[in-house]
């Protein structure tokens, strides 16, 4: 903890200072073991996502009617569900969904949220003021409610169930980046780079944004976990995708009515959901901490 | 009141001074109030408004699909009469304002799906949800507070290394994950308590917890930030210089000042509650606003969706505002000085 606080960088250098002090940190050392794991964590899902065929051998939709119910073991490493269908086959071939839902989600989050905290917090006045009320109106809804008001407007599917998810995770990256916004503007650098003449958008572009960055980043990673959890939520409530599909969430809510005697059904996908988020989690945490360092 | 304020030093004048001051600093703390008041309900008002926008977008009108099942067998003339009675034969617009003004009246509508009054239905589903909510949130702050002190008393090592850890996985893991685990190990295999009494004692404490431990991981995590942060503190290192035990730092010293940031978290968690609310009542077979909900997206039934929506939000702005107002009370640091926040 006193390492961090005697560190020099953000508060002696300024914001540039700051942004290459991790680059240092980096290439002085390998980052720590929980963070590798959770980097081969997210590589494995990768590659579930990208070539879900070259891991398993079996097909998703169609099982083997007299394997049903198979425990998890040797032939079946995470056993199979009513219609004999191999689990783990179907964790990887829904894995591509899940993720990429995930992904517009933030992309969402990140580009709305992330203009209207730039155009608020760089602006200032009447801007600033309406933006700031609905970004207020935003965080009192709470989320997963405001998630299931969008897709049921929208209509149920994966795709709608992650614009949802996107459209409630907007205002707390206006939040973070206006007040990012609020603290870069005020650097000498910036009032260097006007008085020289620099236009307002060259100032926004070149120089305010590359210094918000960060912290924006390390958010954007950690509301990739959340946006998974969400997904699964209102994929769990039937509000995604119908089966065959097999996201994540809807594995557990179709395993659910098997819970006494096949409980690895709700289990396995579960558990799969917390371990990748709970890596993405730990990865924004560290990138986070870069930011201190 | 006086200790409050900074006295001026000398006779009469000083304790005169001062009352004036006091009084000056309690005028300042009711504007502030009230303007935080005017703010928050705005606020709420302005929900109702996206809400209503966004379930405005559902393509038809939400009734069409009851209306135009033959099944039912309405007459056109029906049809037209029960829309009308519902409203949704007028511009959007004037039906937003129509429902908004009802609303700030006390009427929330009728719904489309049971054609019973929406605070009917809403006033029998919240004693169930309230129980659930008030419970769970009662043992996120249990669990948070045993994490928290647990992090600050238990020598480094790996013991403390996985009280740090938990909040993360905590956080990680899917409420449905834990309310179908429960069920399974408390309900199934040890017999604690029945599936089919969804509102017995053991029930509700299981859907609570359910609703607990990803909301306390985030109670957790600031309260373990704010003891490490007063920890550093100068004042912290002196009372161990003087000889008293790491654990009654805690107790005396380090507990007062992260109280502050922890009354904060726990009103902003209180939107996780209600939207997990959804899910758990689902699981554990409740009846509450959460079934509410789920009923009415079925259904398409908005003026029960919109209704159940805003009165979380209600609650949310509400307590968040009471603890707004709370804090220049709690924190002496903070008095006379609302204007800055």
């Amino acid at each position: 903890m006193s390492v961090l606080d005697a560190a020099p960088g953000p508060v002696a250098g300024g914001p540039v200072a700051a942004a290459t002090a991790p680059a240092r940190a980096l290439s002085r050392r390998l980052p720590p073991a929980s963070v590798l794991a959770s980097l081969a964590v997210l590589a494995v899902v990768l590659l579930w996502s990208l070539a879900p065929g070259l891991v398993t051998g079996h097909d998703p939709a169609v099982g083997v009617p007299d394997d049903k119910f198979t425990a998890p073991g040797a032939g079946y490493w995470l056993g199979t569900d009513h219609l004999g269908r191999d689990l783990l086959t179907r964790i990887v071939h829904g894995s591509a969904s899940s993720m990429t839902s995930a992904l517009i989600a933030v992309a969402i989050g990140v580009l709305a949220g992330g203009l209207l905290g730039l155009l608020g917090g760089y602006l200032g006045g009447w801007v600033d003021a309406v933006i700031g009320r609905v970004v207020e109106v935003l965080l009192a809804i709470p989320g997963f409610l405001l998630a299931v008001v969008i897709v049921t407007a929208l209509g149920y599917d994966t795709r709608n169930a992650a614009i949802a998810t996107g459209v409630s995770a907007v205002a707390v990256f206006a939040r973070l980046m206006r007040s990012e916004v609020l603290r870069v503007r005020t650097s000498v650098f910036i009032e260097a780079a006007r008085l020289s003449g620099a236009s307002a958008g060259y100032v926004l572009l070149r120089h305010v944004l590359p210094n918000a960055v960060r912290p924006v980043l390390s958010l954007a990673v950690l509301q990739f976990g959340i946006a998974i959890l969400v997904i699964a939520g209102l994929a769990f409530l039937g509000y995604g995708d119908p089966p065959p599909a097999s996201d994540w969430g809807l594995l557990v809510s179709d395993g659910r009515e098997h819970l006494l005697h096949a409980p690895w059904l709700v289990i396995a996908p579960g558990l799969v959901i917390a371990v990748v988020v709970l890596s993405v989690s730990r990865l924004s945490s560290w990138l986070d901490l870069g930011r201190n360092r | 009141m006086s200790v409050l304020t900074p006295t001026a030093p000398g006779g009469p004048t000083g304790t005169l001074a001062a009352s004036s001051a006091a009084a000056r600093t309690a005028r300042r703390y009711a504007s502030f109030a009230l303007r935080r008041t005017g703010q928050a309900l705005i606020v709420v008002v302005l929900a109702y408004v996206l809400v209503f926008a966004v379930l405005a977008a559902i393509p038809g009108d939400p009734i069409s699909a009851q209306l135009d099942d033959p099944q039912a067998g309405y007459s056109e003339a029906e049809k037209a009469q029960i829309r009308a009675f519902h409203g949704l034969d007028r511009p959007v617009l004037v039906q937003l304002l129509v429902s908004l003004g009802h609303a700030l009246t006390g009427d929330l509508g009728t719904s489309l799906s049971t054609a019973q009054p929406v605070t009917a239905m809403l006033g029998a589903a919240i004693p169930s949800t309230l129980a659930l909510a008030a419970t769970a949130l009662v043992l996120a702050v249990l669990i948070a507070a045993v994490l928290a002190l647990a992090s600050r008393l238990l020598p480094e090592g790996p013991a403390n290394t996985l009280v740090r850890a938990l909040p993360a996985v905590f956080l990680s893991t899917p409420n449905f994950l834990i309310g179908l685990v429960l069920i399974q190990v408390l309900a199934v295999t040890l017999g604690l308590f029945s599936l089919v009494e969804p509102h017995s004692p053991g029930s509700t404490l299981a859907a609570a917890l359910t609703l607990a431990i990803p909301v306390s991981a985030q109670i957790a995590q600031v309260f373990i930030t704010a003891l490490d942060e007063a920890a550093g503190q100068d004042y912290a290192e002196v009372a161990l210089a003087r000889g008293l035990r790491p654990g009654q730092v805690v107790v005396r010293h380090l507990l007062r000042p992260s109280l502050l940031p922890t009354v904060t978290i726990i009103g902003l968690v209180l939107g996780e509650v209600l939207g997990g609310s959804l899910i758990t009542e689902a699981i554990f077979g409740r009846s509450g606003v959460g079934t509410l909900v789920q009923k009415a997206v079925a259904a398409q039934d908005v003026p029960v969706l919109l209704a159940a929506v805003v009165l979380s939000a209600l609650v949310f702005v509400v307590v968040n505002l009471v603890i707004d107002l709370l804090y220049p009370l709690l924190d002496p640091r903070l008095r006379g000085k609302e204007d800055l926040r």
